[in-house]
């Protein structure tokens, strides 16, 4: 594998073998690209310098840095190597389609509606822990998240109330046109919709701001 | 076979001590990782793939990452080991050296360089021997692995524990044979609903204090 078929970084940051301070590692984050990769992988300051001594290191921690050197800062990439990127782009579809199958199997095999929410959204986790939790955050819609656990709490409970009128009582499945098992499929669907949605937008908003500054209200 | 047990045990109790006495929190956060992967395999020969499921992607992967997330957050330790700007004042008085010294101030120092272990705490050691005493006495009372043959035998006899009413009427009630689905969907379907609203309080509240109102 050489260097050109890493696309992840680009031509000139690898050229120089250092970052440019004044390129913006996000611009085509902001561009409406829908493909996860091209964030530039930039290296922190501190990754450039050669080992230096404990005396050096702890003189460059006692001098307060400069503040327009911190807003030229780009934000801190979590993972720079390409090895865990290309895995985790090839792994990804895989992971979605073995938590599809753990929800809509779990009648008759193990597995079931909060295993399959749970590893469907560990594969966005895998994303956000390959490419950065600030990227993940922008590439992901979080009206969608939101309404992931919206429409599954809307449909579990809707389908729990409507017990009462199509059935005798209270999440009485037996009433409906499908089959219980189809009822208890499609009420599967809605609890892996509210895990999913939870968990990932759990992690995400809360790791909104690892390596740079949250923008959501003051710091905690 | 009883050897893989024997070693998943051993490296579960070890793993547990590690977690408890070693101030090295993010060796700690991956040890409870390995620790919780190690009680997913035991799961599997406990014949319960659906806890196991469940213990691995749960306890194993989102757990860890939001470790590691709160660690980040708090103390400015990323998961790659290097520190950000604010050094607290301790290691910059003494710089990172390999273990061995001991920190003076009580204060948990993250990340690499604290070596060494926590004293241990010997009212809380009673305390967790008090509780492990009845715990493994009720271990004792419980029925072998996948007797089947016994519930069924049980369940003819009237004795109608809770679970030989599961396992043998699942397959006629609702017309699929995973007992577990249909306890969490058809028989308890009330106690997930109750699950499922408190997960979505919880992801509302997460919303409400980190004050996202431009998501919605």
């Amino acid at each position: 594998m050489t260097d050109d078929d890493i696309d992840d970084v680009p031509s000139d940051v690898e050229a120089d073998g250092g970052q440019d301070a004044d390129e913006e590692p996000f611009a085509d984050a902001s561009s409406g690209d829908e493909e996860i990769h091209g964030y530039a992988s930039e290296t922190p300051d501190d990754a450039e310098k050669p080992d230096l001594g404990a005396q050096d290191a702890a003189e460059d921690a006692t001098v307060k840095p400069d503040l327009e050197e911190i807003a030229d800062d780009p934000p801190t990439v979590v993972t720079q190597s390409p090895v865990v990127k290309t895995a985790a782009r090839m792994l990804t579809p895989f992971v979605v389609v073995f938590g599809i199958y753990l929800t809509l199997f779990g009648t008759s095999l193990p597995g079931g509606a909060f295993q399959g929410g749970v590893v469907m959204a560990s594969a966005i986790v895998l994303i956000a822990l390959s490419f950065g939790f600030e990227p993940t955050r922008q590439w992901l819609d979080g009206r969608a998240l939101a309404g992931l656990f919206v429409l599954g709490a809307g449909l579990f409970g809707g389908i729990a109330f409507s017990g009462i009128v199509v059935g005798d009582a209270m999440l009485d499945l037996e009433g409906y046109p499908l089959s219980v098992e189809d009822m208890v499929k499609l009420v599967e669907v809605a609890i892996a919709a509210l895990v999913s949605g939870v968990i990932v937008g759990a992690v995400i908003w809360l790791a909104s701001g690892v390596g740079d500054e949250p923008d959501g209200g003051e710091s905690l | 076979m009883i050897w893989l047990e024997l070693g998943l045990i051993g490296f579960v109790i070890l793993a547990a001590l590690y977690v408890a006495f070693a101030r090295d929190v993010v060796g700690t956060i991956v040890t409870f990782a390995g620790l919780t992967l190690a009680i997913a395999v035991i799961w599997v020969l406990l014949a319960a793939p659906d806890v196991a499921l469940i213990e691995a992607a749960v306890g194993a992967g989102v757990t860890s990452v939001l470790f590691l997330i709160a660690l980040k957050r708090t103390t400015g330790i990323s998961a790659s080991g290097d520190d950000d700007e604010t050094v607290s004042a301790a290691e910059t008085a003494n710089p990172t050296t390999d273990g061995g010294d001991v920190v003076t101030d009580s204060t948990e120092t993250a990340g690499d360089g604290s070596g060494g272990f926590h004293p241990l705490n010997f009212p809380a050691a009673l305390l967790v021997a008090a509780l492990a005493i009845p715990l493994g006495y009720t271990f004792l009372s419980l029925d072998p692995i996948g007797e089947t043959a016994a519930v069924a035998t049980e369940y003819a006899s009237g004795d109608t524990t809770p679970y030989a009413f599961y396992l043998e009427n699942t397959l006629e009630d609702t017309g699929f044979p995973n007992a577990v689905v249909a306890v969490l969907v058809v028989y308890r379907g009330l106690d997930t609903l109750g699950e499922l609203i408190v997960a979505f309080a919880a992801a509302v509240s997460i919303l409400i204090v980190l004050k996202r109102e431009d998501i919605l």
